[in-house]
Parts: structure tokens; C-alpha cells; sequence
């Protein structure tokens, strides 16, 4: 006895039943958009996922050639690998990434079992939901952009499926996408309208989809915690300056302060510091460096700025040590204002003084530190001197490789770093020359954030990369406050920081940026640099203008279009009003077109309207001469008007060419109807 | 305002407009939870989209006329075996007087042909295109064309467009299924030759009689018609003709059967080219023979009433929504 699906296929196998009323082109073709539609996807789902979908869709193009079902058993197969493959990619079917690759592997079994006209229609529309899934992913620009021609073949596809209604080859794509083109001409009032205007909600409502890895720099400094992040090329923060650009070498971007010294370890540490008040910020004055951020997500709280920030956005606060935190992780990307003061007076309260120079006692600590910070005397700014005359003559060298310690201790680990292997980066040293100076008995804290940036000329804006990611000192000097220390500047081919904005004319950074791989390939060609940087800017503007239009870059939107005493429903109702009106003149031109192509038919239209008002309506399809037969009938005494009417018609409709002059016919003809009065 | 009405009753949704409904709450959904421009872009577009889409549905078959060019008729099915045609044919002319072309259309005869759809090809901007509908098998009668209903989901398959036209005509002619093993052909009624009918071979002229429909145009009279005089046949003598009454009363059993008999005996006749006429309760025909007398005779077989086919609507297709119960 055979299973149930298996007389069902043999069924199939005779009668030959294949894929109804769908054509193998049309089939083809919106393969082939699903299919550039799941290429993004591709590093998201997994090899064995992507391909799944592939084999899906060569199975589907197989059973339309041959007008044979795929067997059953291929497809309990597939559906049977694809779903594991989801287990061993992402070892869960909850979440973000997990909850994609579930979505592609059922949709390859959906491609499967496309069977007739309805379910291309079904297929086509779940092909819109993998638009969804691709902009979960990612939404820059070039992804974007991708994800709108993939949108743009999916309606050409559907039309070309719907226009020929079966009979294939009939109409060529080009006109197709022709059409396609013009809709999307028309739409795009509405879609404008609908965008700018639909209520924007608050932030943080509903689920949280997206849930993108942590990546960047950390809150905590520890040997090789920089290490992964400086070989990371992407995007961390982008920073226009609105007022002014501070024009100063290089910048430092604020990140976190670390209050906690264990040695060559620092972390946040959890002290009751008093946390600054933000400053009333005066748009006027030069003094405050004013800056619109726009930042990656990191999975952090950490909101970046300028070095020293002093006013931050709504949901955030100054932390003590003067950092941005959000109230939310920024598990999105996030354009946000801030402000800044290079200059700043401060004092240093006697609870910080404290944490700042907190170090374990003496004796848990290697004697040889001791030595050292006890050879140096004079005041704090002689003994910060002392300490980078160290750094710069006692053999140290920058490298990316340290390696790792074995010690678990924080000041074993600074004792070995110090006196032994004398090799790290930028998070060594800074750890190691605030240690020291607390040591040494001045306060002192380590700083994480990123330093420099690449000027874009073509967007006026500064990108800053996770390879930027740095970490620094500060030290409290009587009299100038806290003052800050990159400790790596002394340490012989140590990294200087730098802003890449000489690179774009200076012929020896150039070179010099190639060498330290920097920019890479397009530092060879110029003209590439600059696409590259026009490119850059094109995805600025996107994620300002459409990506980071919220709540409140809407209403900065109605306040600058005078509208800041209304309601965002009202506004809408009004625009919603607007795109009517905008359909309404859509329909009106698109109409208008056929009315001026057959002045004889609107004419003819125009007199069985009149007739109507008092015999029945003409029929559709209905001949001049019936209709003109049944009016009569009602009305015998309209015969002296129609008769010529009807005749004059009938010569300038199917004999035009036994008229003298048709025109004068037509004119003729036209007001003999609007004459008429039955 | 009736015409908004009724442009709104010709247009539906489908479950295509229920899948693009959830494809943009989804989007809006992801934008708003997600404050993702992107997401609500991409709705927005697919909305705007399908609204000029619904323009370009309903201009698409606003301009669309129908006319039936011509019908051919078809026997009902038999006891099978016969070679005769089962399907009667439609040819349908459908023109686009616009200036856009016409796309995506299907013809559908819901009184007809309840459930069955033709696809057309593309019709040009002002062109015209004749198709050949073949009918599913009916059963004898005459069946009235009824509504021609012109449907298309053409752009992107969220809505149909109906448009219902109502054609002038008398309807499609079904005869009778001729019998496989019919009755002998009664020789006594009127014998297979000599009586019954007026001999019309040979040589020598014996005079005129009215032409009829279908016969020969060998032997008319053209000068008389020249003249001004209807159409005349010449008659010639000497030889001998057959030529036979098919008599409704020869048979008998049930009408239906005895209808069938008759198609059978008539095909027969035709086949052998005997001249015959029909005699029916209502009446009885000239004598004849060729296409046009065959078909004059068994449309009056088609339309003997009796069992006569009765079309019936289409029983709705139930709703989701609809509260009715089916009775």
C-alpha cells in the first residue's frame, strides 16, 4: 500500500500535470528577481540555506519545462535539509538573523509548489516580504538602491505575468519596463507625500527586530581589546560640523571614561561620581563646536562625540568624566546632536580626586612599579614628563601583535608589559602611562573613543571608522584642568592619529596613506577616490533624509514649513488629502487621453447621452441603426432629426473617405448633436 | 454618482490586494517599530504603486467593445463515437478604441459558460482582434448568449476589472446527438425513391420553382433575376430524383429520442444527398438539401420544445463574510 502522497504523484506523473497557465519565461523571470532578491541574503542565511533556494528554483524551472510536478519526496527532502541548516547556521530559530533564514528555507519549499496563476501571484507578493528580510540586514544606500531595482522587476514582472494572461511571448519587456517606469513616474507624488507626512512614531515601540551584533570598541580596556577592532574597515560614525569646523589635528572622539585601574586593565569601575549637568548651549557662540552625528549601531549605550562634549541629545546624559550615554542601547543607527567645548573649566571634587587615584596598597603590588614611579619627582607636570620620557627612550615599540598574558593580574600584567615585552598599542599604553601616573600620585584616567577621520569633500562630512578606535590618558594638573595624554605619540613608530583630510591634496600623505593601507586601491586612482567619495556622500544624505527621518526630524520638517501649531494627524489628513487630489489629476489626464484621440466617438457618446434622457440607454455593443430602430420606436416623432444624424455618423464613421471634407463633417456633425434637443 | 457606483461594482479585490495589504502593514509595522526609514519607503512605494495601478486597471478595459462575429452551432453528446463537432464555437471580436492598447483580458459567459475563461492576446492601441472561443459540450437547445463579461487583472493582479457586455443575438444552437444504431428509415412513409418529392434530373426543362436557401446555384434562373425577378430554380425532367418526407410521426417513443432519430435520419440524407424535407408537429419544411437547408431543419429540432435546456446561474461562491446559509 502506497502512502497517500505517493498515488497523488502518480496521478500527477499521468495526467502530466505540470504548472497551469504559467509560461516557462514568466516562471524564469521571476526566478530570476527572487533570486537576485536572496543574493544580499546570502552571508546572512548560510551556504547551505542559499543553497536550498537555489535548488528550489531550478527544481520549480524543471517541473515547467517538463510540465511534470517536482516528486514529493524532493521536496520533504529539501524542506527537511534547509531547516536543519538553519539549526547548525545559527544554532536557534529565534531572533533576528534565525528568523530570516527560516523565512528564505520555507519560501525555497513555497517556490517549489508554485502550481498555477494564483500561487505565482502568492509567490510574487511573499518576494516583496524578502525586500523586508534584505533591509533587516542592511539599508545603506548601494543595498537600498539594489533592493529597488529588485522591487522595480517585481512589479515588471507581475505586470508582463498579468498582461498576456497566459499567452506568452506577446509583450517584450522593454515595454513592460516602460510602463513599469511611467507608473513609478506617476507614484512618485504620492509616495513623496505619503513618506514626509504619515506619523512618525515614537521611538522604541513594538518589538525590536533588529538585533545586530555588537561590534566596535568596548567599555573596557584590556591587552588586545583594540586589537580585532583596528583590523574592523567599517563604518563606526559619521560627524558634520554645523557651525563650525574646529580645524584642529587630529580629533579625538570621545567614547567612555574608565575610572577603574587594575593595571594594564581598566574598566568603567561603579563609583556614586557626580555626573555633569548638560550646558545651556548658546547657538551663537563659537565656543560650542556643534556637530549631527550619525551613528552605527554598536549594541553599547555609548553616544560619541567631539572631545569634550557638554550637551547631548534628548534620552541621554553627561556621565562623570564627561561621556554621552544613552538611556537605550544603540542597537539602531542613530543620528543625534551634540555639542562640544575644547576649553573647559573644571573643577575636580574631592570624591574624584579620590577614584582617580585609587590604586591597590602597596605591598599587593611589584616592586619594580614602585621603583619606577619613585624615581620621579618634582610636581605632577614634571613627573607626566617623566613618564613619557619613559615611553619614548626605554626601547618601546608600537605593534599590533603583543600577544597575550598569561598573568590574570592587572599590575603583573603592566610589571611584565613595562620591564619585559615593552610591545603593544594604543590600549597598552594608555592603560600603562595612567597606572603609572596614579602610581605616581596624579589623578588620572583612561579615555576610549576613536581618533581622527576621513573628510569628505563631496558631503563636507567626516568618517570615522572602527579601525579608528583609540584609547588615551588624562591627567588632572593643578591649574589646567584635566589635561589630555596619548601616550602612543611618544612610543617610537607609534600610530599618530590623524585627520585624512590632507590626504585629498598633499601628494606625500597620499602615498604615505597607501602605505599604511589606509584608503588602499582607490588611493591609486584619483578620479576613483573622488566616485568613491561622491558615493559616500549620496549615502550621507540617504541616511540622513530617509533613514534617520523620525519623530523629530519630522517635526523640524513642519516647523520649517510653518506648520508648528498643528497636529501631525492634522498635517497627514491634509497631505492624504494632497496625494487624492494628485491620483484625482492622475486619473484625469490618463483619461483625457482617450477622449482626444476619437472627437467623433465623444460626439457620438455625447448623443446617446441626450437620447437617453428620454429613451432607455443605448446597450453596450449596441449598433447605431438598432439603437437608432429602438429609439424610433418610442419616439416616431425624432425621426426627422436623427435620420441624418445617425446617417452623418455612420458616413463618418465607416466611410470618411467619401466625404468631401471630413473635418467640416465632424464640426458639422458635433454641433448638430449639441443642437439637439429630443 | 451611478456611474461611480458602477464603475465600483466592476471593480474587486483580489486575494492578491489581501497579500500586498499584508506585505505593507508588515513594512509599516518594521518601520515604525524599528524607526526605519527604508521600511517605510518601500511601503509607501508599494502602495502608491498599486494605486496607479487601479487607474491603469480600470483605463486598461475602459475602451474595450465586444461583438460576436459569428457562431457555429454543435451537436450535444451522444452515446460518443460520432465524429461531429461537440463544441460549439464563438468568434468574438474585441476592439480597443483607445489609445493604450488592451492587456490581460479574459472573456467569461457567466449565464453561458458558467466557470470556463478565455484568455486574449494583447490587443493593440485602436486594433481589433478576432479569437475562436470553443464552448464546453451543452446540451440540446438554444442557448442564449447572455452576458459577455470582459476581466482583467492586469497590472499587477490586486484588482479585477469587470465589464459586463450584453450582445444582441439569438444564442448558440445545440442540435440533437444523432443515434449511433438509429431506426431503419421507414420505407413505407415515402420510400428512399420515386414518391414523395418532385424528380428533378434529366434533360428536358419542366419549369421553375423557388431557390432555396443552400441549393445548388447550378440551375438558377439568371436572366429572370436580372430582370428584377426573385431567384428561380429550372426544372428538368426525364431523369429520376428522390426525394423524402422525414416524418416526426414515423417514429415512436420518447420525444427526446425520437428528436434524435430524426438529426440521424437527416444527417443521413445529407450524406447521400437526398432532398428531403421534415415534418415536425408544428409543421413541415420545403423540400432541400445542402448546409443551409440542414441547418434550417435541425435548429427546428434544436428548438422543438420538450426538454428544453433552461440555463442556470452559476450557484455564488460562498464568502467567508457572508452570513448566508446555502439552502
Amino acid at each position: 500500500m502506497s502512502p497517500g502522497w505517493m498515488s497523488t504523484y502518480r496521478r500527477r506523473l499521468a495526467h502530466g500535470e505540470g504548472v497551469e497557465g504559467v509560461g516557462f519565461r514568466d516562471g524564469l523571470s521571476l526566478m530570476i528577481v527572487l533570486f537576485a532578491g536572496i543574493i544580499p541574503l546570502a552571508s546572512t542565511v548560510g551556504i547551505p540555506v542559499f543553497a536550498c533556494f537555489t535548488t528550489a528554483i531550478l527544481l520549480f524551472l524543471r517541473s515547467i519545462r517538463r510540465r511534470r510536478a517536482t516528486p514529493p519526496f524532493l521536496r520533504y527532502a529539501l524542506l527537511l535539509v534547509s531547516l536543519s541548516s538553519v539549526w547548525l547556521v545559527h544554532g536557534s530559530f529565534v531572533g533576528m538573523e534565525p528568523g530570516v533564514t527560516l523565512f528564505v528555507s520555507l519560501f525555497a519549499i513555497k517556490v517549489i509548489e508554485l502550481r498555477n496563476r494564483r500561487e505565482y501571484q502568492t509567490v510574487a507578493s511573499l518576494g516583496f516580504f524578502l525586500l523586508l528580510c534584505n533591509l533587516f540586514i542592511s539599508s545603506d544606500l548601494s543595498s537600498s538602491l539594489w533592493q529597488g531595482v529588485v522591487f522595480i522587476s517585481l512589479c515588471a514582472v507581475l505586470q508582463r505575468f498579468h498582461a498576456d494572461a497566459g499567452e506568452e511571448g506577446t509583450i517584450p519587456m522593454r515595454l513592460v519596463l516602460r510602463r513599469v517606469g511611467a507608473m513609478l513616474m506617476m507614484a512618485t507624488p504620492v509616495i513623496l507625500i505619503l513618506f514626509f507626512f504619515f506619523p512618525r512614531l515614537p521611538q522604541g515601540f513594538g518589538m525590536q527586530l533588529f538585533h545586530k551584533q555588537t561590534t566596535g570598541m568596548s567599555d573596557e580596556l584590556s591587552p588586545g581589546s583594540v586589537e580585532e577592532v583596528v583590523a574592523d574597515g567599517s563604518l563606526a560614525f559619521r560627524v558634520r560640523f554645523l557651525n563650525h569646523d574646529p580645524k584642529m589635528a587630529p580629533f579625538y572622539w570621545r567614547g567612555v571614561v574608565l575610572w577603574q585601574s587594575q593595571g594594564l586593565e581598566w574598566t568603567r569601575g561603579s563609583y556614586a561620581l557626580e555626573h555633569p549637568r548638560f550646558l545651556r548651549r548658546r547657538g551663537s557662540d563659537q565656543q560650542f563646536i556643534h556637530q549631527e552625528v550619525i551613528l552605527e549601531p554598536h549594541g553599547g549605550r555609548w553616544l560619541l562625540a567631539l572631545d569634550q562634549p557638554v550637551y547631548g541629545p534628548e534620552h541621554s546624559r553627561l556621565e562623570a568624566g564627561r561621556y554621552l550615554l544613552s538611556r537605550s542601547p544603540v542597537d539602531q543607527r542613530r543620528l543625534y546632536e551634540a555639542f562640544s567645548v575644547v576649553d573647559l573649566d573644571e573643577q575636580l571634587s574631592a570624591m574624584e580626586r579620590e577614584v582617580a587615584l585609587k590604586v591597590p596598597a602597596r605591598e599587593k603590588l611589584p616592586p619594580r612599579l614602585l621603583e619606577l614611579v619613585g624615581q620621579w619627582k618634582g610636581d605632577d607636570r614634571a613627573k607626566m614628563i617623566e613618564a613619557q620620557r619613559f615611553f619614548s627612550t626605554k626601547g618601546f615599540t608600537y605593534t599590533l601583535e603583543s600577544g597575550s598574558y598569561d598573568n590574570r593580574n592587572g599590575w603583573r600584567m603592566l610589571d611584565e608589559f613595562l620591564f619585559e615585552r615593552k610591545r603593544g598599542f594604543c590600549s597598552h599604553y594608555a592603560a600603562a602611562f595612567s597606572s603609572l601616573m596614579r602610581l605616581a600620585g596624579v589623578p588620572a584616567r583612561a579615555i576610549i573613543g576613536y581618533a581622527g577621520g576621513d573628510f569628505n569633500p563631496a558631503g563636507g562630512f567626516y568618517s570615522i571608522y572602527q579601525s579608528d578606535a583609540h584609547a588615551w590618558s588624562e591627567v588632572w594638573l593643578e591649574g589646567e584642568g584635566w589635561v589630555r595624554i596619548d601616550p602612543t605619540r611618544y612610543v617610537p613608530g607609534g600610530a599618530e592619529p590623524r585627520n585624512r583630510v590632507e590626504a585629498a591634496t598633499s601628494e606625500e600623505s597620499e602615498a604615505e596613506a597607501f602605505t599604511n593601507g589606509q584608503a588602499g586601491f582607490t588611493q591609486q586612482f584619483p578620479a576613483l577616490r573622488r566616485l568613491g567619495y561622491q558615493w559616500a556622500a549620496l549615502n550621507y544624505r540617504w541616511t540622513l533624509w530617509v533613514l534617520g527621518y523620525d519623530r523629530d526630524v519630522q517635526r523640524q520638517f513642519f516647523n520649517s514649513l510653518g506648520l508648528r501649531h498643528f497636529h501631525t494627524v492634522a498635517i497627514f489628513g491634509a497631505a492624504l488629502l494632497v496625494a487624492g487630489l494628485v491620483m484625482a489629476a492622475l486619473w484625469w489626464w490618463l483619461m483625457r487621453w482617450r477622449q482626444r484621440e476619437e472627437p467623433l466617438l465623444r460626439a457620438y457618446r455625447q448623443l446617446c447621452k441626450r437620447l437617453a434622457e428620454v429613451t432607455p440607454e443605448r446597450r453596450p455593443g449596441e449598433t447605431p441603426s438598432a439603437y437608432r430602430e429602438r429609439v424610433l420606436a418610442l419616439r416616431p416623432d425624432l425621426r426627422p432629426a436623427l435620420d441624418p444624424l445617425f446617417a452623418q455618423y455612420q458616413l463618418l464613421r465607416y466611410a470618411p473617405w467619401k466625404l468631401e471634407d471630413p473635418k467640416a463633417a465632424l464640426s458639422t456633425f458635433r454641433e448638430a448633436v449639441a443642437a439637439l434637443r429630443p | 454618482m451611478a456611474k461611480v457606483r458602477e464603475a465600483l461594482r466592476s471593480v474587486s479585490l483580489t486575494s492578491g490586494a489581501l497579500q500586498l495589504g499584508a506585505v505593507v502593514a508588515t513594512f509599516l509595522y518594521a518601520g515604525a517599530s524599528q524607526n526605519n526609514g527604508s521600511a517605510y519607503l518601500l511601503a509607501f512605494s508599494s502602495v502608491a504603486i498599486a494605486a496607479v495601478g487601479g487607474l491603469f486597471a480600470w483605463r486598461n478595459l475602459a475602451e474595450v467593445n465586444v461583438r460576436i462575429v459569428d457562431l457555429s452551432p454543435a451537436y450535444a453528446e451522444g452515446d460518443g463515437g460520432e465524429t461531429l463537432p461537440h463544441s460549439p464555437q464563438i468568434r468574438l471580436s474585441v476592439r480597443d478604441l483607445g489609445r493604450r492598447g488592451c492587456y490581460g483580458c479574459r472573456v467569461a459567459f457567466p449565464e453561458l459558460a458558467p466557470g470556463s475563461q478565455w484568455s486574449i492576446p494583447p490587443i493593440a492601441p485602436s486594433a481589433t482582434r478576432e479569437v475562436v472561443l470553443s464552448l464546453p459540450p451543452m446540451p440540446r437547445g438554444l442557448h442564449p448568449i447572455g452576458t459577455v463579461q470582459v476581466e482583467s487583472l492586469y497590472p499587477f493582479g490586486f484588482l479585477r476589472v469587470r465589464r459586463p457586455f450584453s450582445l444582441d443575438h439569438d444564442g448558440i444552437v445545440i442540435y440533437p446527438a444523432p443515434l449511433l444504431n438509429p431506426p431503419p428509415f421507414p420505407a413505407s412513409s415515402s420510400g428512399w425513391e420515386g414518391s414523395g418529392g418532385v424528380s428533378a434530373r434529366g434533360d428536358d426543362f419542366i419549369g421553375v420553382r423557388p431557390y432555396q436557401l443552400g441549393e445548388s446555384q447550378r440551375h438558377v434562373d439568371w436572366k429572370a433575376v436580372a430582370r428584377g425577378h426573385p431567384m428561380k430554380v429550372k426544372q428538368f425532367g426525364g431523369g429520376t430524383e428522390t426525394a423524402n418526407l422525414v416524418d416526426w410521426d414515423a417514429l415512436s417513443g420518447e420525444p427526446e429520442w425520437k428528436l434524435r432519430a430524426l438529426c440521424t435520419w437527416l444527417l443521413e440524407h445529407e450524406r447521400l444527398g437526398i432532398r428531403y424535407a421534415l415534418k415536425l408537429p408544428g409543421g413541415e419544411s420545403p423540400f432541400g438539401k445542402g448546409a443551409a437547408h440542414l441547418h434550417q431543419q435541425l435548429r427546428r429540432l434544436a428548438t422543438f420544445p420538450g426538454a428544453p435546456f433552461t440555463p442556470t446561474a452559476p450557484p455564488r461562491r460562498r464568502r467567508w463574510w457572508s452570513k448566508r446559509r446555502a439552502s
